[in-house]
């Protein structure tokens, strides 16, 4: 029996479209009015589909790229397995710790110093104190920079430190699921080398990864299968140069 | 090997349980500790005075209030601004707690959109952060009332012996708040109204709850029938808030002699001292009140991200 590390079965996720935008009492109230005047009209919101049962697996230690284009639905999926949202209905299911890099250094605060984000946002992926204190230094070395830096509010960084410090948090979870969104695209050339060797030990070392990515660059480097994802649908699931081949001339052909 | 697994799938109503979401929220304990420290650091950031600001603040407010109860009433009696720093400090806990619990949720919607976490940690740390605010200014009220006054008055003597009851009278106000902000910062973030609402109620909570007078300047208001008045005032005490308030200046400070009760000119009447029996109702209630909050904000908090 093979080892699955994530395991999607017929994902649905619908989200409700609001016609205008519910944002107070008012304009409930008087949607209620038109509504209960124009009856049959229009109801103030109807269901759009962004996944429309997706199902597929994926073995421990693989590091598989999902694709497609904007409003595909990918990004929905990510965040549905990093339990952002819950799905409409079908399940998935994720053995092990699992760790989400939705958009890095999200969680920063500008006010605050580097140290103080990276306890705060260690405490946010569920780490104790203690468990960031021991990875505080390899953090700092892995993104550059000294102690002196680090107790300096976050707003004085650069925005490259600050991605570089928050891959370097994220790399340092140890998690055994990792779950990318377009997080791979950080700081310079030497600094974006430095990630994919250390996402390429994460697989030496038998960890999955999950990530979404526009750069087929990246995905050809990285990941061992792709997932091709068209408007909730998936429509092929394969090795890396197939699926390439075929997403690729489907942009094409949309393109011209 | 067990590794932990994590499955993702639709809840049903009432999964999984108040137990399972509070061992969840358990395991984010220290994301708590942080957010407080963090609110603490930040809200006096970038000022001379830093924490200072939590203390100076009621002291100035119970100074106005003081002088204008002298200017309405004509003289005041001496220890006046003690019982009403004691109302409002509390008060002040829960006024903050409630409304800066309203944006909790969605001052982070933001973050919330990307990391996943127990939504109702944010409420949480608000909560607890404003609660060391307050403790901080009741240290404030025990230097006011035990070292000042002595040193410019003369000795007030020791608190009663109910004194004891803080702690308790405390944690009633702790379960309360914590209620009410559950509902208000989950209302807030499909209806950002509830805020605005609740900043109103504030001020007419203000004049409703025994801070400016005593519950029992209700128990002699000439304004209610004679046989009515002993009810009203146990249903005044029955809500746990105009309770807590009244409690902390039974606990903290000697009963309070009241001049001209119900009209009575030259007569006096004595506040009533602290009973267990209004304890236990506003213990009960409380906690009720902050389990079913927690209930109800764990019903709504996965349509958060998903709000219009």
């Amino acid at each position: 029996m093979p080892d699955i590390a994530i395991e999607v079965t017929n994902v649905v996720k619908e989200f409700r479209v609001y016609y205008r935008t519910f944002g107070s009492l008012k304009s409930r109230v008087t949607a209620l009015a038109k509504g209960l005047t124009r009856k049959g009209e229009h109801s103030g919101f109807e269901m759009r589909r962004a996944l429309s049962g997706i199902t597929f697996q994926i073995e421990r230690g693989e590091s598989v790229a999902l694709v497609g284009g904007n409003g595909s639905g990918k990004s929905t999926l990510l965040s549905i397995l990093s339990r952002v949202y819950l799905p409409t209905s079908g399940e998935a299911r994720i053995q092990g710790r699992m760790m989400s890099l939705l958009e890095l250094g999200a969680g920063f605060h500008s006010e605050l110093t580097g140290n103080e984000n990276v306890f705060f946002y260690g405490s946010m992926l569920g780490l104790t104190e203690e468990e960031v204190a021991e990875r505080y230094d390899s953090v700092l070395e892995f993104a550059n920079l000294d102690h002196q830096a680090m107790d300096l509010p976050v707003r004085m960084y650069s925005s490259g430190m600050q991605l570089r410090l928050a891959f370097s948090m994220a790399v340092h979870l140890e998690a055994d699921v990792l779950l990318i969104d377009e997080g791979l695209a950080v700081g310079d050339e030497a600094f974006q080398e430095k990630c994919f060797q250390k996402i390429e030990g994460f697989k030496a070392q038998g960890r999955t990864i999950l990530m979404v990515t526009h750069e087929l660059d990246h995905v050809e480097r990285l990941a061992d299968r792709v997932i091709w994802i068209n408007k909730g649908n998936l429509i092929m699931d394969g090795d890396v140069t197939t699926v390439l081949k075929a997403y690729r001339a489907d942009m094409m052909k949309e393109a011209s | 090997m067990t590794t932990p697994s994590i499955i993702i799938k639709p809840l049903k109503l009432g999964e999984p349980g108040v137990i399972a979401e509070a061992r969840e929220m358990w395991r984010y304990r220290s994301l708590i500790h942080t957010l407080v420290r963090r609110e603490l650091k930040i809200r006096y950031r970038n000022s001379v005075l830093g924490l200072a600001w939590s203390m100076i603040n009621p002291l100035v407010q119970v100074f106005v209030m003081t002088i204008a109860l002298g200017l309405i009433n004509g003289s005041i009696s001496r220890d006046m601004s003690a019982y009403l720093l004691c109302a409002y400090l509390p008060w002040n806990f829960f006024q903050s707690a409630v409304l800066d619990s309203s944006t909790a949720v969605l001052g982070q919607i933001g973050l919330l959109k990307k990391v996943y976490f127990p939504r109702e940690i944010p409420v949480i740390a608000v909560v607890c952060s404003n609660f060391i605010h307050f403790l901080l200014a009741m240290c404030v009220f025990v230097i006011y009332r035990w070292v000042l006054t002595p040193i410019f008055v003369g000795w007030p003597g020791p608190p009663p012996r109910e004194v004891f009851y803080l702690p308790l009278v405390i944690l009633v106000q702790f379960l309360l708040t914590l209620g009410v902000s559950f509902f208000v910062c989950a209302w807030n973030v499909f209806y950002e109204d509830v805020k605005f609402l609740v900043t109103m109620m504030m001020s007419f909570l203000f004049w409703l709850l025994p801070i400016m007078y005593f519950a029992e300047n209700l128990r002699y208001s000439v304004k209610i029938p004679a046989h009515w008045q002993s009810l009203a005032y146990h249903l005044y005490l029955a809500n746990p808030l105009a309770w807590v308030i009244t409690a902390y200046k039974e606990v903290l400070l000697p009963p309070k002699i009241i001049a001209n009760p119900g009209a009575l000119v030259g007569k006096t009447a004595l506040t009533a001292p602290f009973d267990i029996r209004y304890f236990a109702i506003a213990l009960v209630t409380s906690s009720l009140l902050c389990l079913a909050g927690y209930v109800y904000f764990n019903r709504l908090k996965w349509k958060f991200t998903e709000r219009p």
